[in-house]
């Protein structure tokens, strides 16, 4: 396999008493998409502060192209920033912005403009070199800071939240345009987020950071569908969360109780032990939900409702969200569940009614355990 | 309505340039003592030009005021950077000062440096009214040049640093010129302070280094003289210079 382009090992960044970095070790591969993915305060930006060079690591070390970065100043290290405020210099039009990385290494001048109107046609600037940085909308700066940061062919690209001042629709463009560029460039990306759905579409791997720590680093699919915690599974999208206590293990089957019910769990053995108290994950999406009524009327449907033995509640209220619609429901011990329902295709019309009796199912296997955590 | 505003507009105008205009008219009116109009002359000019004294007295103002300006510039950028860079216990003491001082009435600015000059015994002239030139403009500069460092974002220096410039590179390309159009401003802000000032200037000079605004007042006093009206219509001129090539480095700017 070919040496990691970026290596962190065991990096921790600490501000007096405060620990924004906590022990942090990560590989990042030539060419991957990397993204950062944490609430606010989590110390994403603190990371690639540290990679870039703005910031010095209290302990570990930092290793690109398999060299130690200890010490070395920022504009020797072979990494470029687009700054969440972009940082476009005022003073400089758009082409002057681009070519300032250029300029600094000493390029001559042919070479120089070359290279910029090659990297202003990448992000479909090409008209606006000479405009002035204070004269151009949010999105075409965003593209600006991009383009400034690829003409330098950095081995790696570091982004701090780079679509967040954007609206919503440009920021939807802007990342099929990122993950494009990426792709075409070869580029590595190493890119900062609060925004789960933007580290899935774009990413290869997400690294979701709490508390200056990674919470689990995997591919965004792994990460939605087992999560490695609690706090990865609550931030990556909403979750039902049952706890639950372990009351069989015979072979690959897993027996937990669940709300008073025995739930077959289908866990690699020697997972759990009888006795263990667990949290039971589900999506809500995962969830299928029937009315009692419809159940008794309806012979088949009661037939295909599945072997995970239900659970039975009432509907409190429903919420309307465009495409689907959830429902939230009171489970008769208490809990409350939320699950997500499609409209039916010839059907525009919420099919559930606040104070319906339901019951709830799921896909044997859709579940995901964890280890009981208050 | 529509005339009603351009009757509204003509009145600010005329409010503002018919006294300018007035002025400029009759340093070319060849009369000497009566405002009538008898016809165009450059009388004055030349007038002007051979009154020694008068010359005398406005380029003493020149010297002053660019030698003012210069030391104020200098003293107030390298305050208005310390006042920014560092934090240190009588930061926000001095930062007081400055604006009490920018606020405080000439007078009362005047008369505080003549007790002090004649308490140190130093004999009024160009030394002392520069010193007090300096005193008047300084607070000016450092404010102004303050606020531009203020907005000044550290991110650039950062950004600049990640492109690969060293620290020379960043002070060359990124903060001088960023900075230079408030220093430029804070000179030009100096310049015309200094330039005008009478207050000052009449408490701080001495009667061996007489400054144009001095000049003209007692010129006034002893009868009004149309090469005063040449001489202003000079000085405007030279204002307006000014206040362009500042809008100009403003312009820059933004
Ligand atoms: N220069 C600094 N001095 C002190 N604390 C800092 C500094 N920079 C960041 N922190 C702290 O480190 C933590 C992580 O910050 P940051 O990396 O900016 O988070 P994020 O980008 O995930 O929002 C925060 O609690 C923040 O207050
Ligand atoms: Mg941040």
């Amino acid at each position: 396999m070919a040496e990691p382009v970026l290596e962190l090992r065991g990096v921790s960044k600490r501000y007096g008493e405060a620990v924004a970095v906590d022990e942090v070790s990560l590989t990042v591969e030539r060419g991957e998409f990397l993204t950062i993915l944490g609430p606010s305060g989590c110390g994403k930006t603190t990371v690639l502060r540290l990679i870039a060079g703005f910031e010095q690591p209290s302990a570990g070390e930092i290793v690109l192209e398999g060299r130690s970065m200890a010490g070395v100043p920022p504009e020797r290290r072979a990494v470029n920033t687009v700054f969440q405020s972009y940082a476009l210099f005022p003073h400089m039009n758009v082409f002057d912005n681009v070519a300032f990385g250029l300029r600094m290494r000493g390029f001559a001048p042919t070479e120089v403009r070359r290279r910029v109107l090659d990297a202003l046609r990448l992000v479909h600037l090409e008209d606006l070199a000479t405009r002035m940085v204070d004269r151009l909308s949010g999105g075409q700066q965003q593209r600006v800071a991009i383009a400034r940061a690829v003409v330098n062919e950095p081995a790696v690209l570091l982004l701090d939240e780079p679509l967040s001042a954007l609206d919503y629709r440009l920021r939807k463009r802007m990342q099929i345009e990122l993950k494009h560029l990426q792709r075409s460039l070869g580029i590595t990306f190493v890119l900062v987020t609060h925004d789960q759905e933007e580290a899935f579409s774009m990413s290869d791997r997400v690294a979701v950071m709490n508390q200056g720590r990674i919470a689990q680093l995997d591919t965004p699919t792994a990460i939605y569908e087992t999560p490695a915690n609690l706090f990865v599974a609550r931030f990556v999208g909403e979750i039902n969360v049952l706890p639950g206590v372990v009351v069989g293990c015979v072979e690959h089957m897993t027996h937990v109780e669940v709300e008073g019910r025995v739930i077959p769990l289908s866990t690699p053995p020697g997972c759990w032990q009888v006795g263990n108290k667990v949290h039971v994950l589900l999506r809500p999406e995962d969830l299928r939900v029937e009315t009692l009524r419809d159940l008794d009327e309806d012979p088949e449907l009661r037939a295909s409702f599945g072997r995970v033995p239900a659970l039975l509640g009432v509907v409190e209220e429903t919420v309307y969200k465009g495409a689907t619609y959830d429902v939230i429901l009171r489970l008769d011990s208490g809990t409350m569940l939320t699950a997500t329902e499609f409209f039916n295709e010839d059907d525009e019309t919420v099919y559930f009614r606040p104070g319906d009796r339901v019951a709830v199912t799921w896909v044997q296997g859709w579940e995901t355990v964890l280890a009981y955590a208050p | 309505m529509k005339w009603l505003r351009r009757i509204y507009i003509a009145m600010v105008l005329g409010f503002l340039y018919i006294p300018l205009a007035v002025m400029v008219v009759y340093s070319f009116n060849a009369s000497r003592f009566s405002m009538d109009w008898k016809g165009f002359s450059g009388e004055w000019y030349l007038q002007l030009w051979n009154n020694t004294g008068l010359l005398t007295a406005a380029l003493n103002s020149l010297v002053v005021a660019v030698v003012s300006a210069t030391l104020s510039t200098v003293l107030g950028t390298l305050i208005a950077f310390t006042l920014t860079r560092w934090r240190f216990p009588s930061r926000r003491v001095i930062g007081a000062t400055l604006f009490v001082m920018m606020m405080s009435p000439d007078i009362v600015i005047a008369i505080s440096l003549l007790v002090l000059f004649m308490l140190l015994g130093l004999p009024l002239g160009f030394g002392t009214l520069v010193l007090a030139h300096v005193t008047l403009c300084l607070p000016f500069v450092a404010i102004v040049v303050q606020g531009k460092l203020h907005g000044f974002d550290p991110v650039f220096i950062e950004a600049a640093r990640d492109l690969g410039a060293g620290d020379f590179a960043v002070f060359r390309y990124i903060v001088v010129p960023l900075v230079t159009p408030a220093v430029l401003a804070g000179w030009l802000l100096s310049f015309t302070l200094s330039l005008d000032d009478v207050v000052i200037s009449f408490f701080t000079t001495g009667p061996t280094f007489e400054v144009l605004p001095l000049r003209i007042y007692s010129m006034v006093r002893l009868g009004f003289k149309p090469e005063i009206n040449a001489l202003c219509t000079i000085m405007m001129a030279i204002t307006s210079l000014a206040v362009i090539i500042a809008y100009r480095v403003f312009k820059e700017e933004k």
